[in-house]
């Protein structure tokens, strides 16, 4: 509980901190002495972003988490098994069938498409039976670059390599009053994702355990795929992709605090969010005024971290 | 060399030899006369692009057959764990060290020999690692290998955003080849030379690889020198991997989809025909596959026809395989 309340101090201090960092400044006398100025800014600008921050976090790595325990493998998360992918390529798909669309529409059909590439990944790997640690990240980097590969061969063959390349860079920068509010619908999923999280760990298990147990696997199943689709899907769409949560904030709180999933899953929320706060912080410190992509701050950061968690692993494999 | 694998090794020889003639001879086809300059000047292109793709496809058969039996396994070739998103990513981080406009980027001898330096350095240091401490843990190289991939993607985005668009037109061509844009200036006096010291140095020890087949302990009681043999080998394939990759780019499934197909055909586990094998094949791949695409009025890179086949047939290997054992 201890290290709960240093994680919540922390990220109370990143909050502030993010609210505060940007090229105008914001006097506390000012917002104290409600300066209409200042909380325009704050209300339009500092807010909403940092609100974006901790929604996207949250998002990955509880979805991180709900597909890692499903699947039972610690190697993978939405954006290395093609959830990501599929979501793209729906994108791609309605921009090709109807031309530009609103940000909702694309979401529909992001959504949708999430949903079925979560399905067809989930659906070959119950076809293996011996489900080998290394195979199932392998299968998911295969049906991502699948999918992948099904992107560019239609973005070529219909001149949209430029649309591709302009959705799907990770970065808070836009994300002001008026183009984040999208963001809200990955909070009824989360909410569904932490009641539900006793019951994805029990399915994570097997189907004849959570039988036993009176769980409805095909159901959890269903359900965990959903919420997983329909965060990832709002996330791609609105901020775009931003490597290593998913797969990295699990990781590293498990190692911490072991693998009680239900306990574990407001720490991993929290984590997430400080993790992610610390990226956009830095993205914005580096080269102040400008700033860089948050996608690039969070691969720099989350592939050290990773090196690091994998040379653990093999120094403890001895 | 037995003789049951000569018939299908001639047979997938003369597809390749048809595949080359077929990609130098069919833009002959409608031209009324031909001038001595104009069959010059289109041979010697496609040529040196066509010698390219036999290296490509010799590089890929030899390193993913090597590295499986180095990791004993068969789903697994250098380029899947990121042998070549590593040399990508240390080109893209000369480029972040040095700036675009230094001798190092635009001279591609330097730059290639450069990149390949770090490239051994870095891959030695990690797999190397990995390899030994996690006693062949696979799943650990992969992530490495994913690791490698995705900082890669954010790196490259990231310095398209900051560098001056010309520079950054500049250093892609120059340092991020594709099969459509293939780098062949380090053709003839680089690849070329590196690559057939290399063949020859590492078809010494098929031998020794073939009894390394047997495991690790069987090897050594048999007198291979295995960890020697894996550090020596690490290099090789990282320099071959170096060259493919700086000659075309990144072809994340080539190897695997020839080296499997030829353990298929052939049903054997010596290295030799399989080489001679996956490298035949591999050229068949890549150029009736250049020839099909530049003839047919498809619009998309051979690179991503190659992953699109190459995935399905992966699962589909994983999905059967495991029903079998």
């Amino acid at each position: 509980m201890k290290k709960r309340l240093y994680l919540i101090i922390l990220f109370a201090l990143l909050l502030i901190l993010s609210i505060s960092i940007g090229v105008s400044n914001i006097k506390f006398i000012d917002v104290v002495k409600l300066d209409p100025d200042t909380w325009f800014l704050l209300l339009t600008s500092r807010l909403p972003r940092t609100i974006a921050i901790i929604l996207t976090a949250v998002g990955l790595s509880i979805s991180g988490l709900i597909l890692q325990t499903i699947s039972k493998n610690k190697f993978i998360s939405p954006s290395v098994v093609g959830v990501t992918d599929s979501a793209q390529l729906g994108i791609l798909l309605a921009y090709l069938l109807f031309g530009t669309l609103s940000l909702t529409f694309k979401l529909v059909f992001a959504f949708g498409f999430a949903v079925l590439g979560s399905f067809v990944f989930i659906t070959i790997l119950n076809k293996i039976k011996f489900k080998n640690e290394i195979y199932v990240p392998l299968i998911g980097m295969m049906f991502g670059s699948i999918i992948a590969a099904i992107v560019s061969f239609l973005a070529f063959q219909f001149n949209a390599t430029q649309f591709i390349d302009t959705i799907g860079v990770g970065s808070f920068t836009t994300k002001i009053a008026g183009n984040y509010e999208l963001l809200y619908v990955v909070i009824p999923p989360l909410i569904l994702a932490f009641i539900y999280m006793v019951q994805f760990n029990i399915i994570g298990i097997g189907e004849d355990f959570a039988k036993n147990l009176g769980v409805n696997y095909k159901r959890t199943m269903m359900m965990g795929l959903v919420i997983i689709s329909m965060v990832t899907a709002a996330i791609f769409v609105v901020v775009g992709s931003i490597p290593f949560i998913g797969l990295v904030v699990p990781n590293l709180v498990s190692i911490y605090y072991g693998d009680n999933v239900k306990k574990n899953a407001i720490d991993i929320a929290l984590f997430g969010s400080v993790f992610v706060l610390i990226g956009d912080i830095l993205s914005r410190v580096i080269i102040y005024p400008y700033e860089i992509p948050v996608s690039l701050t969070m691969g720099v950061l989350g592939s050290i971290i990773f090196l690091y968690l994998i040379y653990r692993r093999v120094n403890h494999a001895k | 060399m037995p003789n049951k694998f000569i018939k299908p090794l001639i047979m997938v020889g003369l597809l390749a030899l048809l595949a080359v003639i077929l990609y130098l001879t069919y833009w002959l086809i409608g031209i009324d006369v031909i001038t001595m300059g104009q069959l010059e000047r289109g041979l010697s292109r496609r040529g040196a692009r066509v010698v390219a793709m036999i290296v490509v496809a010799f590089t890929m058969g030899i390193t993913g057959l090597f590295f499986q039996t180095l990791t004993q396994n068969r789903i697994l070739t250098p380029s899947v764990i990121g042998f070549d998103s590593t040399f990508v990513l240390s080109q893209t981080l000369i480029v972040f060290l040095f700036g675009s406009s230094t001798v190092l980027i635009a001279n591609p001898y330097y730059n290639f020999i450069l990149s390949t330096l770090v490239m051994v350095f870095s891959s030695l240091l990690l797999y190397g690692f990995v390899l030994k401490k996690g006693k062949n843990n696979l799943a650990l190289l992969l992530l490495v290998g994913l690791v490698f991939r995705t900082l890669m993607g954010s790196l490259t985005s990231f310095l398209s955003r900051i560098i001056d668009p010309d520079d950054f037109l500049v250093v892609t061509s120059r340092s991020m080849a594709s099969l459509t844009n293939m780098n062949t200036d380090i053709l003839w006096y680089l690849a070329l030379p590196i690559l057939v010291l290399i063949i020859i140095l590492m078809a010494r020890d098929t031998k020794s690889f073939d009894v390394m087949n047997l495991g690790e302990d069987q090897a050594k009681s048999l007198g291979v020198s295995y960890h020697k043999l894996m550090n020596r080998h690490l290099i090789y394939i990282a320099i071959l991997i170096s060259v493919s990759t700086a000659l075309v780019g990144p072809l994340m499934f080539l190897g695997l989809i020839t080296v499997n197909l030829s353990r298929e055909i052939l049903k054997t586990d010596y290295h030799k025909p399989l080489l001679w094998m996956s490298s035949l094949l591999g050229i068949v791949f890549l150029v009736l596959g250049q020839f099909i695409l530049t003839t047919s009025n498809l619009n998309t890179s051979l690179a991503t026809l190659i992953n699109l086949i190459g995935g399905l047939y992966m699962i589909s290997i994983l999905v059967k395989g495991e029903k079998q054992a």
